[in-house]
């Protein structure tokens, strides 16, 4: 945030401005607001999906049990 | 133009054949995991997504050597394909985003078999349809409808990609990458049933494949006349898209004969003639016709530094590369 507001209005201090460097292309609110909503899509499912990894780990299980079901439930790297 | 870019349009041109050799046939897994059918649907797609998983993402890194190389050498170029195609490019980016996370999320994540089902139909859907925009990005470069006058995008952000032409080529890539990864899984599969699932679809878009590229040279000569002309003057094409189908009648002739590890050669090879005659057809230019590669150059004195620091940077990148191949490709054959 500090460098990126800092900056303004220059994109490269002194030689480049924000607004002459943006592309031209019209309704880049939709290309801003499709991203955003990717994001937070995306990155809840992330949250979700880390969560239920941990809430399925019982708790107090011998560590040989543990290596072994990781063993079994790992497929890709 | 300078002997410099020269060399940098070269390497862009090879960034982009291993592109199509690596993430073309990583994208069309896609595509089979989406038709998996038969007695063995689950076996194939258990193949597939174990051929690219632990691979994909090196895959990709030759997309991003193109996007660097071009706006780090030819900006002019990439200013102006970024804003043409804005539309395409744009959507392509979703499509990539979506199938690497629905791949992870598919592959690591503690699901139900139904949203375990879900997140592989995202990956399917999105892994098919990047290569159809991409393909249709490479094909609206060349229909000449794309003006640019003094740096400037005269023609709007409709022109060239809407055009039926560069749905061609984006069908035709979409086929391309498809057959790359059915002749790659029917050489990897160990079940000889397997194998034989995937060379049969080897073969038939292989076939589909070249009804699509005789469409696109066919639609080429109204709809992308200066790269038609290119394509029908010059004895070199000829060669070129001569050798091309001689490898793709190899591949099916080798792929009918049950020699699926000298098939996947024949059809790299295939790949690369046709990465190779398109941007011969495309005669030095970014853009037809407005965008040669000499009036791309973003400052000509750093040409060679680039040069110099790609080359570098190769003899890093290549040895790990296929290092990487190595342990997960060859390793697993024992």
């Amino acid at each position: 945030m500090v460098t990126e507001v800092g900056r303004q209005p220059w994109l490269i201090h002194g030689v480049l401005r924000v607004k002459d460097a943006v592309t031209p292309v019209p309704g880049l609110q939709v290309s801003f607001f499709t991203s955003v909503a990717v994001y937070l899509f995306l990155g809840s499912v992330v949250a979700l999906l880390l969560y239920r990894h941990v809430v399925s780990v019982p708790i107090g299980t011998r560590p040989e049990a543990d290596a072994a079901r990781s063993a079994r439930s790992v497929h890709a790297p | 133009m300078t002997f410099w870019a020269e060399i940098l349009w070269l390497t862009l041109g090879a960034g982009v054949i291993l592109y199509a050799l690596t993430g073309g046939p990583d994208l069309g897994a896609g595509v089979w995991n989406l038709l998996a059918s038969g007695r063995r649907k689950a076996e194939q797609r258990e193949a597939l997504l174990h051929a690219i998983a632990p691979i994909w993402e090196a895959n990709h890194v030759w997309l991003i050597f193109v996007i660097v190389l071009m706006f780090s050498a030819f900006s002019r170029a990439f200013s102006a394909i970024s804003i043409a195609l804005h539309i395409p490019i744009a959507l392509a980016v979703l499509g990539i985003v979506f199938r690497g996370a629905a791949f992870a999320f598919h592959a690591y994540g503690i699901h139900t078999d139904r949203t375990r089902r879900r997140w592989s139909r995202v990956f399917s859907i999105s892994s098919s349809l990047t290569p159809l925009l991409l393909g249709n990005v490479a094909g609206a470069l060349g229909t000449g409808e794309i003006r640019v006058i003094d740096g400037r995008v005269t023609t709007g952000f409709l022109a060239g990609w809407t055009t039926p032409f560069a749905w061609l080529v984006g069908a035709f890539t979409l086929a391309l990458f498809a057959t790359l990864a059915a002749v790659y899984l029917c050489a990897e599969a160990d079940d000889p049933a397997l194998a034989d699932d995937f060379r049969a679809r080897a073969l038939g878009s292989e076939i589909v494949t070249g009804v699509f590229a005789a469409l696109v040279v066919w639609s080429a000569r109204s709809a992308a006349p200066a790269l038609y002309s290119v394509l029908m003057s010059s004895a070199w094409t000829w060669l070129v898209q001569g050798a091309t189908a001689a490898l793709a009648l190899s591949t099916m002739a080798l792929l009918w004969t049950r020699r699926p590890r000298l098939a996947r050669y024949t059809c790299a090879l295939q790949a690369t003639l046709v990465v190779l005659g398109w941007g011969l057809a495309m005669d030095h230019h970014f853009i037809l016709p407005d965008v040669s590669v000499a009036s791309a150059i973003s400052y000509a004195p750093v040409l060679p530094v680039f040069a110099i620091a790609f080359a570098g940077g190769a003899l890093l990148l290549v040895p790990a590369f296929l290092y990487l191949l190595r342990v997960f490709k060859l390793a697993r054959k024992h």
